[in-house]
Order: structure tokens, then C-alpha cells, then sequence
């Protein structure tokens, strides 16, 4: 049997009371941060989710910026391209009214002059920029990447490079995102040329013969493939973006399920803690009464 | 024989005597209900070598005649295998606390729940290479990648010199410990000089064996000791194997800089005032530590720290070079290549290079020559995140990092149940011994009255004698 001594059910009393306040704060702890790990040792493999989780989550919110302003970019490549086709169609208009034989010289003259200012208005797309940015000419984003070489508008050059701007818009996948000037104004600015002069010379045929063709095949080909390639990549980002959101929604998921108390279940513990520690202090305070001396007289 | 006359007057006396020695020790019990280390203390009375007297009858010639009581021996009530036990359960208790306060204090150093930790500088810094391929040609971009660069390394910088501080504390609280130790042998030496006198007199020095037991419990504490109590009374300690404490001499320990420890760590050994007097000192042995607190500090300094504080080298060492080698290949706004972004060669020294902070053109963010608009080298940078650079190609340093964080938790806990267990299983040694040897104040009590009573009654006997002697004395008058 065990011997019970009064420094036995002291010390009992002590540690047992130590060890409800630990208990006791530990919820408080709990309730008062509504987090369930406050250290990596309350749940080791808890708290590295957490870290993962939210750094990969730190990662997709950069790759939704990412993703909103490759998204401006080809909305912008988008715009200025729409234009383009405005241009092209106006111009076979134009190249169609020039072709026919019953247009007096001044009126020829006059088409060609209006097709010279939408040669500069293509040579204003061409140098379309998104913030400080070209966006047509490659790499080079800083210099204007096309101009014409004379006043006479004749013939032109291309700054800029075949770089191909990429951005990472999600997590390891990265977006060509820009559309080189190479690959369609130099096209745009020889035809638009062709038509000015053959209207300037009066030359029917050419424009009859060459010249609508050429315009056909710039348009359906050339700009439309283009679009059609900006369209898609559209598509992409929007997808890409849904996939985001669902991703992030998911993090924020599994981490308030890792890191967050559940409120109901720790304020009841909480409160049972609560009465356990004030128990243990009532039993205490009988403990400590209780002696033989006090019946002595 | 035949017994004297007053005879019965002595025996009278013998039970006054016993019994208020137990009275006595009754009160010294009771003083000594809340004294750390007592142990209660009882009287063995024994009935007191009986008398032979002649024989009433032919046919039994004498008797053996009682004289009373005699307090043979004062007894203290300690069980040497609980003691054994508990200085067992004390060694080990001892080393999971001492290592779990340092464990503690390295979790506590960590702030990785949180995005202000280093994995979240680390995922900013990532996060900054591609937000500069969004805008190559900008300054904005490159002043905060730069920013956020330099906020990782110096967190970096701090962390590991955090954590080297806490291996030096522990160190310094190694030499305090052998302070301890070498203070608690010299005092045992001396309480078993002091006993061996007492034991060598045929008494029982019980209050001092108490106070050598105490000393015994405390320097279990702090390291793995063994002993044995001899016959003249004086303990035998030994640490590692070899004695500290012989009969009333001890053998100091002392702490050396160990030659072989790459920090230049203290190590623990046997103080030999012969050996460092010569020229030059020769070597010391080592003491030979494998639990207590000595060895939970110990276990802390070169093995948790010490491991944290590589793998955290290690990560830094990583960066640089990963992201040195892929920066080299890029070019900057001012067509710059091969230039190193970061200078250093681990987590203790890592900063953003000079050339960097200096001209914020030279981050290389361009693949190719002369192309502002060119990210996707800051894109291949911002990809190192993701490739296995770290322990043998099979993690990321992101992994690598969690891995070190929860290597840290899963310590920490496993230091803490194991200081839970141990402190459990002493309390319960303690309270075995307590059950023991501990002081029941209802149990003096009762004791109290016990003793009063039969005083009482032996003072009560002597009245009664003095009354027979009375009436012998003054026979003369009878019948007057």
C-alpha cells in the first residue's frame, strides 16, 4: 500500500495543477490566435504544408499579375491589329474605286493621297506601345520599330528583332506573349506603297492584277492567322486564369484546414479545461485543510 | 541474582528516556515536514537485555526478568533501489529538458508560419525575377527585386548568427555545469569525511547522509554517474567510468577547447593540475559523457543546432551558386554579362554583389544581347525555384527548407514527450520515495500522542515506585 505523506499529495496537487494550466493555455492559445499550429512542433508535418502552401500560393498570385498584364499586352496587340484590318479593307476599297476606268486623274490622286495617310496610320499601329513599350518590335521594346527612310514615304526599315517575349503565367508555364512587327507590317507597308504609287501612276491594271490579290493575301493570311494565333492565346489566359483562381481557392482551402482551429471545438475544450483547472484548485484547497492537528485540541 | 530495589526506578526512568527520544525525533520529523531531501527518521526501540533472577520454584531455578526499553538505533526510512532508480530517471530527465530548452529556443528563433519568414523572403525573391520579365526595361522592377533581394540575404545572415549565438550560450553553459559538478563533489567529498567519522563512532548520521543524498540527486542531474556506498559509510562516484569523488577527495573536471571540433567547441575533461604544468601540457582525457544535462547540451550544440546551422549553409551555399551561374549567362539593360549577382559563399555571408546595388542595368534579365525587352533569363532564374538543386538533385530548396523546419518541430517534439515521460516517470520515482520516506504529518501526529501517552505512564510508573520505596523505607513505624 501506498504511504501517503502531505508533501506526496502537495506536490500531486502541483503538478497536476501545472499541468491543467499548461492544458489551459494552450487552448487560450488556441482560441485567442484561432490557429491550431502556433510552431512548426505542434504538427511538424502540418506546419510544412503550410509553409509549402502558402509559398506556392505567393507563387500563383505573382502569376495572376503575370497573367493580367500579358493580358493587357495582347489585348493591345489585338487592338492594333483589328485596326490593320480596318486599313486593308478600306484600302482594297480604295485599290477597287482606282482600278476602274471611270475615275477622272484628280479623283485617282485623291484616293491615292488617302491611301497615304492610312499608310501612316499603319505605320502608327506598327509602333503601338503598351505602357513605354513597343510591343512589335521583339526585344527591342525601347526603340520605334519601324520608319520610313523619306519623306517621299518609299520605303521603310524594321528596328526591331524576331525575340519572343515570354511571361510565366502560371506556375512553370510560360506564354509567348507578343507578336513581332516583322511578321506582318512589312507586307502591310510594301502593298499600301504599291497601291499609293499604282494610283499615283494610274497604272489600272497593276492595281486590277497585283494589287487586290496582294491585298487578299495579306489579310486572309497574314493578319487573320495573326489574330486568329492572339484570339487563342486569349482564350489561354482566361482559362489559365479560371485554373488560377480554382488553385488559389484550394490553398486557402487546405490551409485554414491545416492551420485553423475549429472555433467550437476549442472554445468546448477550452471550457472543460476550464473546469478541470478550477476542480483541481477546489480539491486543492480541501487538500490542504485537511490534518489530523486540526482535530486535536 | 536478585534484583536490587531500584531497579524498577531504572527501568522507569529507561521508558522516560525512549520515549521522549521519540518524542523527540517525533518533533524533528515535524520541523522537517517541508525540508527538501529529508527522509523521516523513527526510533527502534527494543526491550532492554533482561535480568536473571533466582527462581521462585525448584523446578525453574531462575527467570529472565525484563528490564524495560531501550532505544537501539535511530532509523531512517530510504530504500537504496529507489534512490538508484530515481537518480536514473534524473540523468535522463536532466538531458531532455536541457536539450529541449535549447530546442525551444531555435523553434522560437523560426518565424516560418507566417509570410515574414525566410521561406516567405525566399518565395518573394523567386516571385521578383518574374515580375521583372514582366517590365525588363524598368527601374521599379529592378529596385524591388534588388530590395527584396538583400532583405533575404541579411534575414539569411541573422538567422545563422542566431543560431551560431545559441551553439556559443550553450557552450558557456557547459563550463557553468562543470562549475556545478566539481562544487557537488567537493562537497560530497567532504559529507562522506564527515560520515565515515560519524559511522567509525557506531552512530547513524542520518541528517547528514540526507544532505549527501541530495547531492548525489542534483549531480545525477547534470551527468551520468555511477556509486557505491562502502561499508565505513563513505560514497564512491564515478563520471564516465572513472571516480570523482574517493573517500573525502574529489577529482575536479574542467572544459578544453576541443582541438578536433571545427566551431573550436568546449569539450569535457579530467582536470590534472600535473599535466598542464608541463611544457608543453600534455593532453587530458576526456570525460566520457552520455547523459544528464552536459550531454543534452551537448546533444543541442553539435547535433540540432549544429545540423540546422549546415543545412541552412547549405541552402545559401545553393542560391548563390545557382543563381550566380544562371545570372552570368544573361545580360543586362547596359549589355553587362558574366557578372554574379550574389557574392559570398553561404547563408553566413551571402549579400547582393556590389556591382548589382551599384548599377541596377547589370541585373541580367536578357537572354540575348541588346534587348531590353528580352525577360527570360530573369524567367529561367525565377524556374531555379523549381528545379531539384538540393540533396543529391532530389529536392527543391523550398522542400529542402520545409524539411530543415520540420526537422526542427519533429525535435522539438520529440525532446518535449521525452521530457513529458521522463518527468513523469521521476515524479512518480519521487513520489515512491516520498511514500517512503516522506513526513505524514497526521502520522507525527498520531506518533505524538502515542509517545505522550506512554511517557505519561513511565512518569506515572516512578510515582508508583517512589510510592513502594516510601513504605519500605519508613518500615519502622508499621503498625504504630
Amino acid at each position: 500500500m501506498v504511504r501517503v505523506t502531505d508533501r506526496l499529495l502537495v506536490d500531486k496537487l502541483l503538478s497536476s495543477l501545472q499541468s491543467n494550466t499548461q492544458r489551459f493555455d494552450r487552448f487560450q492559445e488556441q482560441v485567442a490566435t484561432g490557429r491550431r499550429i502556433l510552431r512548426p512542433s505542434d504538427d511538424p508535418t502540418g506546419a510544412v504544408t503550410s509553409l509549402l502552401i502558402r509559398s506556392n500560393d505567393t507563387d500563383l498570385a505573382q502569376s495572376q499579375l503575370n497573367l493580367d498584364l500579358a493580358e493587357g499586352w495582347l489585348n493591345a496587340t489585338d487592338v492594333a491589329l483589328q485596326d490593320l484590318s480596318t486599313i486593308i479593307q478600306r484600302v482594297r476599297e480604295l485599290a477597287v474605286q482606282g482600278a476602274s476606268e471611270t475615275l477622272s486623274a484628280n479623283e485617282t490622286d485623291a484616293l491615292a493621297n488617302e491611301v497615304d495617310h492610312l499608310l501612316d496610320h499603319a505605320m502608327q499601329m506598327a509602333n503601338t506601345r503598351y505602357g513605354d513599350r513597343f510591343i512589335f518590335g521583339g526585344f527591342n521594346t525601347r526603340t520605334t520599330p519601324f520608319e520610313f527612310l523619306d519623306s517621299a514615304k518609299t520605303d521603310w526599315q524594321y528596328n526591331g528583332d524576331n525575340g519572343e517575349i515570354q511571361r510565366a503565367v502560371a506556375p512553370g508555364i510560360k506564354l509567348t506573349i507578343n507578336t513581332t512587327g516583322d511578321r506582318v507590317f512589312p507586307q502591310v507597308f510594301d502593298v499600301l506603297i504599291g497601291v499609293r504609287d499604282d494610283l499615283r501612276a494610274h497604272n489600272q491594271e497593276a492595281l486590277s492584277l497585283d494589287r487586290l490579290g496582294e491585298l487578299e493575301t495579306v489579310h486572309d493570311d497574314v493578319l487573320d492567322g495573326l489574330l486568329g494565333q492572339v484570339g487563342s492565346k486569349g482564350t489561354r489566359l482566361d482559362l489559365t486564369r479560371a485554373q488560377l483562381s480554382a488553385l488559389r481557392l484550394n490553398n486557402a482551402n487546405v490551409l485554414s484546414q491545416v492551420e485553423e482551429v475549429d472555433m467550437s471545438e476549442a472554445i468546448i475544450r477550452l471550457n472543460a479545461q476550464q473546469s478541470a483547472l478550477q476542480a483541481s484548485l477546489a480539491t486543492g484547497a480541501r487538500i490542504v485543510q485537511a490534518s489530523l492537528i486540526e482535530f486535536l485540541r | 541474582m536478585i534484583r536490587s530495589t531500584f531497579a524498577s526506578l531504572t527501568l522507569a526512568n529507561r521508558a522516560l528516556v525512549s520515549q521522549q527520544l521519540a518524542l523527540d525525533i517525533t518533533a524533528h520529523n515535524i520541523a522537517n515536514a517541508n525540508t527538501d531531501g529529508f527522509t523521516r527518521q523513527a526510533a527502534e526501540m527494543i526491550a532492554s537485555i533482561p535480568f536473571t533472577i533466582v527462581g521462585t520454584t525448584p523446578a525453574r531455578p531462575q527467570h529472565q526478568l525484563g528490564t524495560g526499553v531501550q532505544v537501539a538505533n535511530i532509523k531512517r526510512f530510504r530504500d537504496g533501489f529507489v534512490d538508484l532508480q530515481f537518480r536514473k530517471e534524473q540523468q535522463l530527465l536532466g538531458q531532455w529538458e536541457s536539450s529541449h530548452t535549447a530546442i525551444e529556443r531555435l523553434e522560437g528563433s523560426l518565424n516560418e508560419l507566417s509570410t515574414e519568414g525566410l521561406a516567405g523572403s525566399l518565395s518573394r525573391f523567386w516571385n521578383d525575377w518574374s515580375a521583372l520579365a514582366n517590365s525588363p526595361e524598368s527601374q521599379a522592377s529592378r529596385k524591388a527585386l534588388a530590395e527584396n533581394a538583400l532583405t533575404l540575404t541579411t534575414q539569411m545572415n541573422n538567422r545563422h548568427r542566431t543560431w551560431e549565438t545559441m551553439q556559443r550560450d550553450l557552450d558557456r553553459q557547459l563550463a557553468l555545469r562543470v562549475q556545478d559538478i566539481n562544487n557537488l563533489t567537493t562537497r560530497i567529498a567532504r559529507l562522506n569525511d564527515q560520515i565515515v567519522r560519524i559511522v567509525g563512532a557506531v552512530d547513524q548520521p542520518n541528517d547528514l547522509r540526507d544532505q549527501r543524498d541530495t547531492l548525489i540527486d542534483d549531480l545525477a542531474k547534470i551527468v551520468n554517474i555511477s556509486y557505491i556506498e562502502g561499508a565505513n559509510g563513505a560514497v564512491t562516484i564515478s563520471i564516465g567510468g572513472r571516480t570523482a569523488v574517493f573517500s573525502d577527495q574529489s577529482f575536479a573536471l574542467t572544459v578544453q577547447a576541443d582541438p578536433t571540433n571545427p566551431d573550436g567547441f568546449n569539450q569535457v575533461m579530467w582536470h590534472d593540475a600535473f599535466r598542464l604544468e608541463q611544457t608543453p601540457p600534455l593532453d587530458l582525457d576526456p570525460v566520457s559523457i552520455s547523459s544528464g544535462q552536459l550531454f543534452g547540451d551537448i546533444y543541442a550544440r553539435d547535433t540540432v543546432i549544429a545540423r540546422a546551422l549546415q543545412s541552412l549553409q547549405e541552402l545559401g551555399a545553393t542560391l548563390i551558386t545557382r543563381v550566380n551561374e544562371a545570372h552570368a549567362l544573361g545580360f543586362g539593360l547596359n549589355n553587362e554579362t558574366g557578372l554574379l549577382f550574389f557574392e559570398g559563399t553561404g547563408a553566413d555571408d551571402i549579400t547582393v554583389s556590389e556591382i548589382i546595388t551599384g548599377d541596377l542595368d547589370n541585373i541580367a534579365a536578357a537572354s540575348s544581347q541588346s534587348s531590353p525587352g528580352d525577360g527570360s533569363n530573369a524567367l529561367l532564374i525565377h524556374d531555379i525555384q523549381r528545379e531539384l538543386t538540393m540533396n543529391n538533385a532530389s529536392a527543391t530548396m523550398e522542400d529542402f527548407f520545409a524539411g530543415l523546419v520540420a526537422e526542427i518541430g519533429i525535435s522539438r517534439q520529440q525532446a518535449h514527450g521525452m521530457q513529458q515521460n521522463e518527468r513523469l516517470l521521476s515524479s512518480q520515482l519521487s513520489q515512491l520515495r516520498q511514500s517512503i520516506g516522506g513526513v505524514s504529518l497526521d502520522e507525527e501526529a498520531t506518533n505524538l500522542i502515542r509517545f505522550q501517552h506512554a511517557y505519561n505512564a513511565a512518569a506515572r510508573l516512578v510515582t508508583t515506585f517512589d510510592e513502594m520505596l516510601d513504605r519500605i523505607i519508613n518500615m519502622g513505624i508499621v503498625g504504630r
